[in-house]
């Protein structure tokens, strides 16, 4: 087990440590997946996972002064390969990093097969050590042996995906980075205070809700500050290995004077580049301020009413199993489910279920609700989009007549009625949108496209295409890129945040049912 | 009220069942979930843009029931084979893909189950249920559990409108701003095609090329 780094990912290991006018130390690098991945196709990599350099060519090792070494941390090797002795649970969960792959700077490919060398360094030294073998110590120059701490250089931190495929843009190495960690570690400071005095410029919403937002700007707005320090140290050696991207800084800081709006748009431009799940600062959002003020609007008024219902519920299991007019489903020729929707909900019929298990189908809906008050329907599922919470599914049923919808509807706001792994049914009367009258927000033609005589325009028609950075429409394009991904990053935090809520309750639930649906 | 609990599970797991449900999840692992698609877009529309991509078999527009009104469509799309349905995620993640040339670059997932609504119950599963007793003490847990996802839903509806109002905001910047590039453009062209610019380019003595 070698010894690494800490602060901000730029890990290697230490080749060899020699003097001669002044201390230099030879690494060999690692590669975080974020920044090879042009090459990584297929992006599933864990989160403290490293990739090892092989193969001959820049990129794979450099020389640097020692100073740049800035500590030490614990990278495992969990390749399967049988020259590697596996590492205990223990091993693993004390490790920072772990790899098993390698990449080949001159092929640019990851492959698993590691070759018996890496930079003239016997495969052995790399792989995991085994019990009762000390490391060798060397200080003679020109050796190869392995040193005891290997230790690494560290960097500012660089999310951004770079373009691996102009290596020689070389203007920054790890000299630049050296002169760069130490100016890091305090700008970083003190962008977190400037940060904090920022003015909120958000819509005019509720207080609260800002927070939200402004917390995923201030996690943007750090990681790109960052990544401008390396541009400031402008050392020049040759031999360049991992870029800072010096070309996307530069083509984003272009694309930054385009941005109209004042705000911090043009910062986070260059963050959106970067790999957006790759969120170094704390991912925990404080949405408890938001959640407390929704509570206090939004709590039902049926909490107070106490249920004083003289009749028995037994409290039996039910098993839900197919309910008689499932059958006969497809012996009358029905309507189209729309239109049966919106006679229904004319009729006053038509109830939404919600707190379903995402995993029913509308059988099983159906099947419910027979169980449940025998009464038969027809219920059918809603998809699942992007923004539906993961956690529960909804679906629309149709009742036959609309006394029964409302008595089901009664029913299940005082009673409860629970179903598998703890989850009561809700259902509730609500307007269903329906298809036709919608719109996209961003999507605008050019309607002043006037044919003009002189010259002759052919009707441009849009094809579908994705877009070449030369032009405005990829401008627009990265906007809404930055928005997408802003949301969906929200999304799944809020999502987060309430399947540990969920859970929470759940766990309070006296008896359970033990039957889980899988 | 009394029920009585039904032992006997109907739902037994015969080959045929099973069989559906493989063929289902094979079916899924095929197919791709684009999102913010414009409703102007059209089946041919779709099946073209993703021909380029690979063999399209079905495209199958999903109905927005509950959503707003002003967030596109989502469209399932099943390609020939998983791993062509992989090439169109990383491609469109990466680049900004515009169907019908617009702005606004559609987004593709992966295709999870609950994204269809023809699917075959998983085979040997059961649901259970039951009523919840007043004076059971699960009963007040229950209710909290009730209030908890009226609550969470109230949440992610907030969400949902705070996303919505940025994009009209960026939707209103950006179409401000083409507009004062097609004005450009237009003055520009204005300017060629009416010879203002050989007139012009006579008094200063340049030469104006004619392009």
């Amino acid at each position: 087990m070698w010894k690494d780094d800490e602060p901000e990912p730029f890990v290697g290991k230490i080749i060899k440590i020699w003097e001669d006018k002044t201390k230099k130390v030879k690494i060999l690098w690692f590669f975080k997946p974020s920044e090879i991945f042009n090459c990584l196709d297929d992006a599933q990599t864990s989160e403290n996972e490293l990739i090892l350099g092989s193969g001959e060519g820049p990129g794979l090792s450099n020389i640097n002064p020692l100073e740049v070494i800035a500590g030490k941390c614990n990278v495992i090797c969990i390749s399967k390969d049988d020259r590697n002795p596996q590492p205990t649970n223990e091993e693993l969960q004390g490790a920072d990093y772990v790899f098993y792959r390698i990449f080949d700077v001159k092929q640019l490919t990851i492959s698993e097969n590691i070759p018996d060398t890496i930079a003239a360094i016997d495969i052995k030294c790399i792989f995991n050590r085994r019990e009762g073998q000390q490391p060798s110590v060397s200080t003679t120059p020109g050796t190869e042996n392995l040193v005891s701490n290997d230790v690494c250089g560290s960097q500012t931190e660089n999310g951004d995906r770079f373009n691996y495929h102009n290596p020689s843009e070389g203007k920054s190495n790890a000299v630049q980075k050296s002169d760069a960690v130490m100016n890091s570690h305090l700008q970083d400071k003190d962008d977190d205070n400037e940060l904090y005095g920022r003015p909120f410029k958000k819509p005019k919403l509720d207080s609260s809700v800002n927070l939200p937002r402004e917390k995923t700007e201030n996690d943007l707005n750090v990681r790109s500050d960052g990544t401008i320090s390396p541009k400031s140290a402008g050392d020049e050696k040759a031999n360049v290995t991992l870029d800072v991207s010096n070309d996307i800084v530069s083509k984003a800081l272009k694309v930054e004077t385009h941005v109209v709006a004042g705000e911090i748009k043009g910062k986070s431009k260059l963050a959106r580049e970067s790999n957006a799940t790759d969120v170094v600062l704390p991912k925990e959002r404080k949405l408890d301020e938001e959640v407390r003020t929704l509570a206090n609007g939004e709590i039902p008024t049926d909490s107070n009413q106490m249920l004083n219902k003289q009749e028995k519920l037994s409290s039996l299991i039910m098993e839900v199993t197919r309910s008689p007019g499932a059958d006969k489903k497809g012996w009358f020729r029905q309507l189209p489910w729309e239109e049966r929707m919106e006679n229904a909900h004319q009729q006053g019929a038509l109830v939404l279920l919600e707190n379903l298990d995402p995993s029913y189908t509308s059988d099983d809906v159906r099947d419910i609700i027979h169980h449940g008050f025998k009464e038969s329907c027809t219920a059918k599922i809603v998809y699942h989009t992007t923004n539906c919470s993961p956690l529960s599914g909804q679906a629309f049923v149709i009742f036959k007549t609309k006394e029964a919808a409302e008595k089901v509807v009664t029913k299940l706001e005082h009673e409860c009625l629970m179903l598998s792994n703890g989850r009561p049914l809700i259902a509730s009367f609500r307007n269903p949108c329906f298809p036709g009258k919608e719109t996209l927000i961003g999507y605008f033609g050019i309607d002043k496209l006037k044919v003009q005589s002189t010259r002759e325009k052919k009707e441009a028609v849009p094809t579908s295409h994705c877009s070449q950075p030369n032009s405005i429409e990829y401008e627009f394009a990265m906007d809404w890129c930055l928005l997408q991904e802003r949301s969906k990053w929200r999304l799944k935090n809020l999502h987060k945040q309430q399947a540990a809520e969920v859970k929470e309750i759940t766990a309070e639930l006296k008896t359970k049912l033990t039957y889980k649906i899988f | 009220m009394l029920y009585s609990c039904r032992g006997v599970s109907k739902r037994i797991m015969d080959k045929g069942q099973q069989a559906e449900y493989t063929a289902f999840e094979e079916k899924v692992k095929r197919s791709v979930c684009l999102d913010y698609v414009s409703p102007q877009a059209t089946e041919s529309v779709l099946k073209e843009a993703l021909n380029q991509f690979g063999n399209v078999k079905n495209v199958h527009f999903i109905p927005n029931y509950l959503g707003p009104n002003t967030i596109g469509r989502s469209v399932l799309i099943e390609m020939e084979d998983p791993k062509q349905s992989k090439d169109v995620i990383f491609t469109i993640n990466k680049f900004p893909f515009m169907i019908s040339g617009m702005p606004r670059p559609v987004r593709a997932r992966a295709a999870e189950i609950e994204m269809f609504d023809h699917r075959p119950a998983k085979p040997g599963r059961k649901i259970k249920c039951r009523w919840v007793e007043p004076n059971d003490p699960d009963f007040k847990v229950a209710k909290r559990l009730k209030l908890l996802a009226k609550k969470h839903a109230a949440e992610a509806a907030t969400l949902l409108k705070l996303q919505l109002e940025e994009e009209q905001k960026l939707a209103a910047q950006q179409s401000r701003s083409l507009r004062s590039h097609y004005k450009k453009f237009e003055t520009l062209d204005g300017v060629m095609a009416d010879g203002a610019i050989k007139r012009l380019g006579n008094r200063y003595n340049l030469n104006v090329g004619e392009e």
